[in-house]
């Protein structure tokens, strides 16, 4: 099971670049290289920034599983729950009325409803933590390097370093290396 | 790792700017000639659209041809058959990604698109139907001062309303989300632009802020992508059952009753191959528009096509398989009413409907079998629209041949459709068509995105 | 060449389990010989739909083309061998058609209008003739799919690939309407006057449920005993994967099934239903719901169990215990059973049913390369992993 504390990372994990060297690569390969190193240098404030979804970068840059299912599962089976209980209070005891020789409580029959319902909230809540997690509702924010939605990939390193150990870092892997305000 | 080439592999092999330049660029420009002609009979047909239906207001459902036995008749049908068009888009963006399907991203997003638009067209049938349009409100289970007046929770109609309701938000949500990467790429690459004119800086202006408010300030974060890849999966697990029980709950619609032609256990998968069968139809026929229009031979492939062409045959003859089974089963049933509701569909005043219906969607598809035929543009075209027909008709005859016969015979009557009823099946497409229109002039119609992660992903499994 | 030694202990408890189920078997005939004769074709039924999920698997991925499953495909290959068994079993069902199908009393459809409509269908030479029809193709097709793909073993001969892919179509298209036709006659007909179109889906929607139990055990059986190394946590989890998909695909077709069947509240087909919810039924199917479906598709929702392969085959032996209890429900509900629907004699011979299941399939399995090494994708299913 996931613990408040790791929620309370999961949350708090993402942090918008500032101070520090930002490296652009135009291949996915070097970046992936370039995580591992930076990873393995013990750098603790870095984010990578890609055009496109990238396999293994989650592994390679050391990011905790995302606990996004757990918002999708734990809020579908509340949306169900509620919405039987509203089914319920209604076809039982607010307006109890027979329809087709069908009970009052007609399970068999909620179990459409139920469904949709499930995934509605389910769906929702899940776009929903993307949102909040990934701080989508910041509609200002600048790319940390230009055309990084179209073909460049870029690592930002937040700790204090020099230009010359980021240099050293990422040698040999034909970085471009930039300091951000 | 020579042994892992992939043999029959879909890398368009062209540097990620270029596959920007290739998706984006036409809709940084003036939309061509054969745009502007294909909008203008669209949207013509829209207009009939809403004359016909501002005049059945007026006028009453009296003008269109049903009457007593029939009492469902093309309205229901349309809304069947779009609804099932609208089915291929999750399809191809869910259940294909679920089964790791590469081929299905160049065509996912305008799939999608096609799902929200057709399910929007399919939506306003029902709406109609009901008479007094203008409480549709009544539908929704809110506390109310009209009674207590509720929702029956019992019916399958109800059920329809959140079915298609869930389905559209969800498809919606799904779609723009994952279009949210492609309209940060679009943000960018405006930064390039100035216009000389005033009015023209300020159109650019407000597009300008547009797109930077609907990308949601989109950076392209790794942290914010190891979230959004799971939400994709999610969305997925969760599309999938989704878009199976909507066409699932239409079928109840019919299947709940006790009508022979329409109580039958086996309408829900029925229905839902039926479903991805025409949507699949669908696809292929706007894609091998949209690929000779756009000229995006590269990124819709012959092999998509022919994919596509395979799909069609094995759905096709999940259909038939479906058929069989209704046939054998009234055959074995020893029910009268049974045997005779599908002797009058091979025999009947309708049977014209049937054998059509069964020309289209039983026999058509096995020209998929020869990969002459299905990598065959024009062959593949044709097949598309006749599936297409025969999908409408199959909804023709499970609607109108089982209900114009009645228990009592001196109910029976025939079916005649009316001029509004014509116009209106032909306005639903002007509806449809219009939308799609629109959106392929101002959204990536092919998810850039994505077609660049499977480049990208591709080339780093080679360097593994 | 690697091939799995089966261990002698797995050996004597496979066996043991067999003869389990043939003591459970001969004290049925002695206690309620009733119950015995559709306990017989309850075990009959489900070695059946367990050989026959094999070959549906192993052509399902040839035709889709799957690279993923390279790796475990001798497994479902190999389940064609229970067939004879099958066959032999259902030559015994046939001596006791009398006690199971009403249809086969020529008095009793005399003075029945409708079993009489139906007795040019639902008479005694045309059902086995019927059965033998199916039992030929079922059993040519599979054996056929199977000797090419171990032909290709020696061969190694890329081109075989076609060949077992048009073997497959033949077998798909084949199967859908053979075994059809099958549950109706064997199942469906055990109550004479009752007919659904969802029928035959519902049966195979067990059949899959089922199979890819059996399979999911089997392969972490040969694991833990020092086979099948080549199989990772990645193949786990496509295969949980396909586990959930049959636990919610079965879900979905009795659902349908159920409710429909309720909501139109038909005379001639609700009586079904009935029987199922009255009496012993009604725990019997309440527990049949959450059992068969509820409780494996909560734990089959998490990752950590479906990429675990030791947990997974827990799930694995429920669900296969349920798709017997499915067999168990469609069969003894038309058949006036006395008592809860299961007791003693259905639990022996779900033991012996896994007895001679997986002895028959680990024996024939055992003979021949652990996975199909002349199959050029078998590279590719070994490096596989979920990109995600």
């Amino acid at each position: 099971m996931i613990s408040f504390k790791e929620i309370k990372e999961g949350l708090f994990s993402y942090e918008e670049p500032a101070g520090g060297w930002v490296a652009t690569f135009k291949k996915p390969t070097d970046l992936l290289k370039a995580a591992t190193k930076v990873r393995d240098a013990g750098v603790g404030r870095f984010d990578c920034f890609t055009p496109m979804p990238l396999h293994g970068l989650d592994k390679a840059m050391g990011l905790k599983r995302s606990w996004v299912p757990f918002v999708t599962l734990v809020t579908g089976l509340l949306g169900a729950a509620l919405e039987l209980l509203y089914i319920t209070y209604i076809d039982v005891f607010d307006w109890p009325i027979v329809y087709g020789g069908k009970p009052h409580f007609a399970f068999w029959g909620y179990i459409p409803i139920l469904f949709e319902i499930t995934v509605f909230f389910g769906g929702l809540s899940t776009v929903a933590a993307v949102i909040i997690l990934g701080r989508l509702w910041c509609i200002n924010r600048k790319p940390v390097a230009p055309g990084i939605t179209s073909d460049t990939f870029a690592i930002w390193i937040g700790d204090n370093l020099t230009k010359e150990q980021v240099e050293n870092l990422l040698s040999g892997l034909g970085a471009e290396i930039t300091p951000v305000e | 790792m020579s042994a892992m080439e992939n043999t029959n592999s879909l890398r368009i092999g062209k540097p990620y700017a270029e596959i920007d330049n290739d998706i984006l660029k036409p809709l940084e420009t003036f939309p061509t000639k054969t745009w502007w002609i294909a909008f203008l009979v669209a949207a013509s047909a829209l207009g009939m659209f809403g004359i016909v239906l501002t005049y059945s207001f007026f006028k009453g459902l009296g003008i269109f041809g049903l009457n007593n036995p029939v009492s469902w008749g093309f309205y229901i049908i349309n809304f069947v058959f779009w609804v099932g068009i609208g089915h291929a888009g999750t399809l191809i963006s869910a259940i294909l990604y679920l089964f790791r399907q590469k081929w299905r991203t160049s065509i996912n997003r305008a799939a999608e698109a096609m799902t929200i638009f057709a399910v929007m067209t399919a939506a306003v049938f029902p709406l109609i139907h009901v008479g007094r349009p203008w409480f549709v409100y009544w539908i929704f289970p809110y506390p109310n001062e009209r009674g207590p007046l509720w929702v029956n929770f019992r019916s399958p109609l109800l059920w329809d309303l959140f079915a298609i309701s869930t389905y559209f938000i969800i498809s919606l949500v799904f779609w723009y989300m994952g279009l949210v990467p492609d309209f940060a790429n679009m943000r960018d690459r405006l930064e390039r632009f100035k216009s000389k004119t005033k009015i023209g800086q300020l159109l650019l202006d407000v597009k300008k802020i547009t797109l930077r408010v609907i990308s949601l300030g989109w950076v392209g974060s790794a942290k914010t992508w190891h979230h959004y890849e799971k939400m994709v999966l999610i969305l997925s697990a969760l599309a999938t059952p989704l878009v199976l029980s909507v066409h699932t709950i239409v079928s109840f619609d019919f299947a709940t009753s006790v009508i022979p032609g329409w109580h039958a256990t086996i309408f829900p998968p029925y229905f839902v191959a039926g479903a991805i069968y025409s949507g699949f139809a669908m696809v292929l026929t706007l894609m091998i528009i949209m690929r000779n229009v756009f000229k995006m031979e590269a990124y819709i492939t012959m092999k998509h096509l022919e994919n596509m062409g395979l799909v069609i045959l094995v759905t096709g003859m999940m259909v038939s398989f479906a058929y069989t089974m209704e046939f054998v089963m009234a055959a074995y049933s020893a029910s009268h009413n049974e045997q005779y509701v599908f002797l009058n569909r091979l025999t009947g005043p309708y049977a014209w409907a049937f054998w059509v219906m069964f020309t289209c969607n039983v026999v058509s598809p096995h020209f998929m079998w020869f990969k002459k035929l299905r990598t065959n543009i024009t062959v593949l075209f044709i097949i598309s629209i006749v599936v297409n027909i025969g999908m409408w008709f199959e909804r023709f005859v499970i609607v109108v041949t089982s209900l114009h016969r009645d228990y009592l015979p001196s109910s029976w009557d025939m079916y005649i459709p009316t001029f509004y009823d014509y116009a209106m099946l032909i306005g639903s497409f002007g509806l449809f068509f219009t939308m799609f229109l629109l959106f392929v002039r101002s959204f990536p119609a092919i998810a850039v995105a994505e077609v660049k992660a499977d480049e990208a992903n591709e080339e780093l499994a080679q360097h593994h | 060449m690697k091939k799995f030694t089966l261990p002698t202990k797995i050996q004597q408890v496979l066996l043991g389990f067999t003869a389990l189920g043939i003591i459970a078997l001969a004290a049925g005939f002695a206690v309620d010989a009733h119950r015995a004769w559709a306990g017989l074709l309850v075990f009959t039924f489900f070695l059946l739909i367990l050989s026959l999920a094999g070959g549906f698997f192993t052509a399902l991925q040839f035709i889709s083309g799957a690279k993923w499953s390279v790796v475990v495909r001798r497994i479902p290959e190999t389940t064609v061998m229970v067939l004879p068994v099958v066959g032999l079993l259902l030559i015994a069902v046939f001596f006791g058609i009398h006690h199971l199908y009403e249809w086969s009393h020529l008095d009793v459809v005399e003075n029945d209008h409708i079993l009489k409509y139906k007795s040019a269908y639902l008479n005694t030479p045309f059902f086995i003739a019927r059965i033998v029809i199916y039992f030929t193709l079922w059993f040519g097709l599979g054996m056929a799919l199977r000797k090419v793909s171990l032909a290709q073993d020696e061969s190694k001969d890329p081109a075989q690939r076609t060949t077992l892919v048009k073997l497959s179509t033949a077998y798909m298209l084949t199967f859908a309407y053979t075994f059809a036709l099958a549950a109706i006659d064997l199942i469906m007909s055990l109550e004479p006057h009752w007919f659904t179109t969802m029928f035959p889906v519902y049966a195979f929607s067990g059949l899959a449920y089922s199979g890819i139990s059996a399979f999911i055990i089997l392969i972490v059986t040969i694991q833990k005993h020092g086979g099948l190394a080549e199989v990772t946590e990645e193949h786990m989890h496509d295969l949980g994967k396909f586990l959930f998909v049959f636990t919610t695909f079965w879900a979905y077709i009795a659902f349908s099934q159920h409710m429909l069947t309720w909501y139109a509240n038909l005379p001639e087909e609700t009586y079904y239903l009935e029987v199922r919810l009255k009496g012993d039924w009604a725990i019997f199917t309440a527990a049949f719901w959450i059992l068969h479906f509820l409780i494996p598709f909560g734990i089959l929702l998490s990752r950590d169990v479906k990429r675990d392969g030791t947990r997974l085959a827990r799930v694995a032996w429920l669900t296969l215990f349920m798709g017997f209890v499915d067999v168990v429900w469609m069969v003894y509900g038309g058949l006036n059973i006395k008592g809860f629907p299961f007791g003693w004699l259905e639990l022996g011979l779900f033991f012996g049913a896994v007895g001679v299941f997986g002895y028959i399939v680990l024996a024939a399995y055992s003979k021949n390369a652990e996975v199909p090494v002349g199959d050029p994708m078998l590279e590719e299913s070994k490096h596989f992993h979920q990109p995600i």
